[in-house]
């Protein structure tokens, strides 16, 4: 039977890079992936930061098919009527972009093919194989396939690590859902809605009223030539859901004046959910066992910081880290390589967030309370304005100043 | 309404379903609240109470997987090459 040095298990950012990587090294590869083609079951909000991923793959973004550069971003206070922006225009230092993952992801696995890495779709792999403590294969329908090392990078919801006793069950703590509309919008109507110069793009979060007072959020990207718009939702907060049908919490944002305006007449061209791991900052999962790799969603890395959300590039880098632990031939390395980097030490840096950001009261309360107070600061009415200090106690009176200051002080802990 | 959402995505039928509610777990309350939370409404509450599933237009996030367990649902990723394949994603 043939045996491959490395088999990854998924076709996604984290495993598409590993392989790149191993095949840039002269290391036979074959990637395993369940769609028809490489990103066929991959969804993102979303964007993706280049500057921590740009010096591991230096020869790969001047041809990436990316959407839009990100140049105006900013977050939406969402109140039952009205909502309060803030937008940064001109200041964003950082490079991103937004992207769509069949394009993007199809793309890669096509540069990982020219470099050498066999890419094989339609390849559902059903279990990891084991013999004497070892991972030595992966189960495809009723044929084993063997190798040296297996990387699982199989996505947010990782059966395999979870089946041979890696990690411990998926828990509803560590997730949230995330839905999204591509809608289809000319690329002169979208510069026009959002003032972009060509090529530039706009990154809008939302919190509030979106998400009915509840642990998420919505977002809003530009592509080139569509809009990704979406919700997400922590999934401790399903658990005892009692707001509305999730997928009408999304016709709901978008018949909102404030996103009604800039969709319109669009049309959607898909509909999309997935899970996005957000268990982030407690601790990293067991990423290394005999045989076996884990990068990616798969290992959870991925970190909602409330006012941006990563993951692909900390996707891109753990492949980036398993092939060169194995391209060096020590595989246990691999752990050390992620805990001496970036992604290591954002997760160590953030460590407190998920617990912050779990706070009801950033959804519940917040947002319709600076909603209600701009909204009464702005009223001129006819029999004379309000005194702004009388304004000021009557929207935040001494006891919720208290609890304002409360949350205040938790924000010492990010 | 959901159907209309769902018939915008590429979505080639498996030959078995791959989430099957256990035998005499239709009752369960995690899959009760399935209903509202599964984002392609694949989730029905009959008249009886009892909750049932189709798979069709499933976009395999795992939400049930996580909501319900492995205890009440049989849930395994759709055959390769079946099931939603995203254009956009």
């Amino acid at each position: 039977m043939e045996k491959f040095s490395v088999i990854v298990v998924g076709a996604g950012l984290a495993g598409l890079a590993c392989a790149y990587t191993l095949a840039r090294g002269d290391i036979d590869v074959l990637v395993l992936e369940r769609g028809d083609y490489a990103g066929a079951k991959n969804v993102t909000g979303g964007r993706l930061y280049v500057e921590p991923v740009r010096s591991l793959f230096p020869e790969l973004w001047a041809k990436a098919p990316l959407e839009r550069k990100i140049t105006r971003e900013g977050f939406t206070l969402v109140g039952k009527e009205g909502s309060v922006s803030v937008e940064l225009a001109g200041g964003v230092k950082v490079e991103s972009y937004s992207l769509l993952r069949a394009k993007f992801d199809r793309w890669l696995a096509d540069q990982a093919e020219s470099a050498g890495a066999m890419i094989m779709t339609k390849a559902l792999v059903s279990d990891l194989v084991e013999e004497n403590g070892r991972i030595i294969g992966v189960q495809v329908e009723d044929e084993v396939l063997q190798a040296d090392y297996i990387v699982c990078a199989e996505g947010a919801l990782s059966l395999l690590a979870e089946g041979v006793g890696l990690h411990p069950p998926v828990k509803c703590e560590n997730m949230a859902l995330g839905i999204k509309e591509v809608i289809s919008i000319s690329r002169e109507a979208l510069e026009e809605r959002f003032l972009l110069p060509p090529g530039e793009g706009v990154a809008r979060l939302f919190v509030g009223e979106v998400t009915e007072g509840n642990f998420g959020g919505g977002f809003l990207y530009t592509n080139q030539e569509s809009i990704s718009l979406g919700l997400v939702i922590a999934c401790e907060t399903l658990t005892s859901w009692r707001g509305m049908e999730i997928y009408k919490l999304l016709d709901n944002f978008k018949s909102r004046p404030e996103i009604a305006a800039v969709i319109r007449g669009g049309e959607t061209v898909e509909y999309a959910a997935h899970l996005v791991p957000e268990g982030g900052g407690k601790g990293l999962l067991p990423l290394y066992r005999p045989g076996l790799m884990v990068v990616g969603d798969a290992a959870g890395f991925a970190l909602n910081l409330g006012f941006t959300v990563r993951g692909m590039d900390y996707a891109l880098a753990s492949g980036y880290y398993a092939a060169q632990a194995i391209l060096k031939k020590r595989p246990e390395d691999y752990e050390k390589l992620v805990a001496a980097s970036f992604v290591a030490k954002d997760f160590e840096n953030f460590r407190s967030m998920r617990d912050f950001l779990g706070r009801e009261r950033l959804y519940a309360y917040y947002p319709q309370k600076i909603v209600d107070f701009m909204s009464d600061l702005y009223t001129i009415p006819a029999e004379g304005k309000e005194r702004i200090f009388s304004l000021l106690r009557r929207h935040f009176p001494w006891r919720e100043l208290w609890r304002v200051w409360q949350d205040f002080c938790e924000l010492r802990r990010l | 309404m959901i159907e209309e959402k769902l018939s915008k995505n590429v979505f080639k039928k498996g030959e078995s379903p791959h989430i099957q509610i256990k035998n005499g777990c239709g009752f369960n309350m995690g899959l009760k609240a399935m209903v509202k939370l599964c984002p392609a409404g694949l989730y029905r509450e009959g008249e009886d109470g009892t909750v049932t599933v189709s798979v069709d237009g499933c976009l395999e996030c795992g939400t049930c997987r996580i909501i319900c367990g492995g205890e009440i649902l049989f849930w395994r990723y759709p055959a390769g090459g079946t099931g939603v394949q995203y254009r956009f994603g």
